[in-house]
């Protein structure tokens, strides 16, 4: 039996793992360059071919693989937690859907012509329209109402979406589109970094305050008041989650398109070393999910001289086995 | 002193009335049993008594302090409630679960953990050999047994339980029901249980409230509330009495 108390040091060894990953992605990828001859290139303020890929390709593509990861991590903990259901994850409120919707319509109309910003700042429009939807159709509804609510707007947005695709008259601009929902960090700059960070942060913040009332939902949701939390209403928890959990991965699916099963599979893998306690589980599943993606993106950069595999593909091939193993331990477990 | 008094509370669901003008008040140091047929409206009054719903109408009173009003974390380190359904705990050890009682203080991690409330309610309840257990194996007693131990580490001067002896074996359904007399006897605490046992209610409560078809039909010493005429309209069953406890014996003709 685990007690919990074994979980204590989890955060500090999964972020101490991010951290050499930090490492390895900048020194690692399709271009070779002297790591230590292209920092020390920086810190002196030189512009050399070294600096502008390190600066400018690798350490914007890292952060964002930190802070998406994290953020899909930390929103499937929180969401599970809170639904009391080990099968919900980022994408079940819609907002992942909004952000691709939006992103989609940039592509339709081609104001990507125009500008690169374009893109990630029509999945934002595109999440945080969602989540004004979502949040006038939960309102001061419990669990239930929540969870059909991101279930119509999911169907809805991913019909839109595919109508788009439908209507789209490039079969150029149709493969673009695909390309794009299954996510990536190829190319990103620091502009989509300034993009994501704000909400990604204000959400996890917001995600992070909720670890207490995630415990004593454990008991159920009427316990759960009788102990002062407050659950429904614009000062409750749930807004707190939907609000969190929209913000951050609606900013996040903007810049780096939709990437499933990091928000499912990290907090199942890391449920059982934090003692099965939703707000221990909080933290490590942010730095468990920023460790998943920064290998998955190293991978993908290894790939990168063949067909070019997407982050999203690839997250759902090294997941899905760990997925299996823990469902089979679990069966045999008898939780 | 303690005192929670609802105050001419109503309450309708879905159009239907399921509590009319109920008017009842527990103190500090006695146990009152809320007893009534199915659907006579018991657990919606607890809720009420408990502050996790409002009344359409009427009020709610802990020691002057209206509950509509007062701040959920006040209201939860002064009542302590278990619910009619015990949800299974996720896979936790006994001491992690009761202990979380104690976020109603704002406790968490160690200082809940090793709180000296949560050895004692584990002892009380009779769970302290089995507080390293997973507590999602425990059986449908021991749960409930858990549950109320994480009711009694809130150490709050009002605990309200609805159902607690439903799913215990005789011995442990005496033992729970004795907890709850020392609590209001010892202690000093005011308790409201809801039960279906005529006979642990007699023998262990200081005043029963009956209840029927949302109002309150009786209310009083156990003797006066379970007297044969009234069990008898509202339960629609004879009892024989076993000394001075009645027993439901057969269905009325």
């Amino acid at each position: 039996m685990i007690t919990g108390q074994q979980g204590r040091g989890l955060s500090f060894y999964l972020a101490a793992c991010v951290g050499v990953l930090f490492v390895v992605s900048l020194w690692h990828g399709e271009s070779s360059i002297a790591g230590v001859q292209a920092v020390q290139d920086v810190l002196a303020g030189h512009s050399t071919p070294g600096t502008i890929i390190l600066e400018q390709l690798r350490l914007p593509r890292t952060l964002l693989g930190i802070l998406v990861g994290g953020v899909l991590g930390l929103s499937g903990a929180t969401l599970q937690g809170y639904m009391r259901n080990p099968l919900a994850d980022p994408g079940i409120l819609g907002v992942s859907g909004g952000a691709a919707l939006g992103a989609v319509c940039v592509f339709y109309t081609g104001l990507m012509q125009i500008s690169l910003v374009a893109l990630p700042l029509g999945g934002l429009i595109g999440a945080f329209a969602a989540v004004a939807l979502l949040m006038l159709l939960v309102g001061d509804g419990g669990v239930l109402v929540l969870l059909l609510a991101g279930a119509a707007l999911s169907g809805f947005t991913a019909a839109l979406t595919a109508l788009t695709l439908n209507l789209v008259p490039s079969p150029y601009a149709s493969f673009e589109i695909m390309h794009w929902l299954m996510g990536s960090l190829t190319d990103r700059t620091f502009t989509d970094v300034a993009i994501c960070l704000p909400g990604a942060v204000l959400g996890s913040a917001l995600m992070l305050t909720t670890g207490r009332a995630l415990d004593a939902l454990t008991l159920g949701e009427e316990v759960a008041t009788s102990m002062g939390f407050v659950l429904t209403g614009w000062r409750g928890v749930q807004m707190r989650v939907v609000l969190g959990t929209a913000l951050a991965v609606g900013s996040c699916v903007a810049v780096s398109g939709a990437i499933g099963f990091v928000g499912l599979v990290v907090p199942h893998v890391l449920r059982g070393l934090t003692g099965y306690q939703p707000s221990r589980l909080l933290w490590p599943s942010f730095w468990g999910g920023a460790a998943l993606l920064l290998v998955a993106d190293n991978v993908v950069r290894m790939t990168a001289s063949g067909p070019e595999l997407q982050l999203g593909v690839l997250t759902a091939l090294v997941g899905s086995p760990v997925f299996f193993h823990r469902v089979l331990k679990l069966r045999k477990d008898g939780v | 002193m303690t005192c929670l008094l609802a105050s001419d509370v109503s309450l309708s669901l879905g159009g239907r009335h399921i509590l009319r003008s109920v008017t009842m008040s527990v103190q500090s140091g006695a146990v009152v049993g809320l007893i009534g047929p199915n659907g006579a409206g018991k657990s919606s009054l607890l809720r009420l008594l408990a502050g996790l719903k409002a009344p359409d109408t009427g009020c709610l009173l802990l020691d002057d302090h209206n509950l509509a009003s007062a701040p959920a974390h006040w209201r939860a380190r002064q009542i302590a409630f278990m619910p009619q359904e015990v949800v299974r705990p996720p896979p936790m050890s006994v001491r992690h679960v009761a202990a979380l009682g104690r976020l109603a203080h704002g406790e968490s991690g160690s200082v809940a953990f090793h709180h000296p409330k949560v050895t004692e309610a584990l002892e009380q309840t009779g769970l302290l050999q089995s507080a390293d257990r997973p507590a999602h194996r425990l059986s449908g007693g021991e749960l409930a047994r858990l549950s109320l131990c994480r009711m009694l580490c809130v150490d709050a001067p009002v605990l309200l339980a609805d159902e607690p002896v439903a799913a215990l074996d005789p011995a442990h359904a005496l033992m729970v029901m004795s907890l709850f007399q020392k609590a209001a006897h010892q202690d000093g605490k005011a308790v409201v249980v809801v039960l279906h046992d005529l006979a642990l209610a007699a023998r262990f409560c200081d005043q029963l409230v009956l209840m029927q078809d949302g109002a309150i039909r009786a209310h009083g010493l156990p003797e006066d509330v379970l007297a044969e005429t009234l069990v008898r309209d509202v339960y629609q069953v004879t009892t024989r009495r076993i000394g001075t406890i009645p027993v439901p014996w057969d269905l009325c003709p």
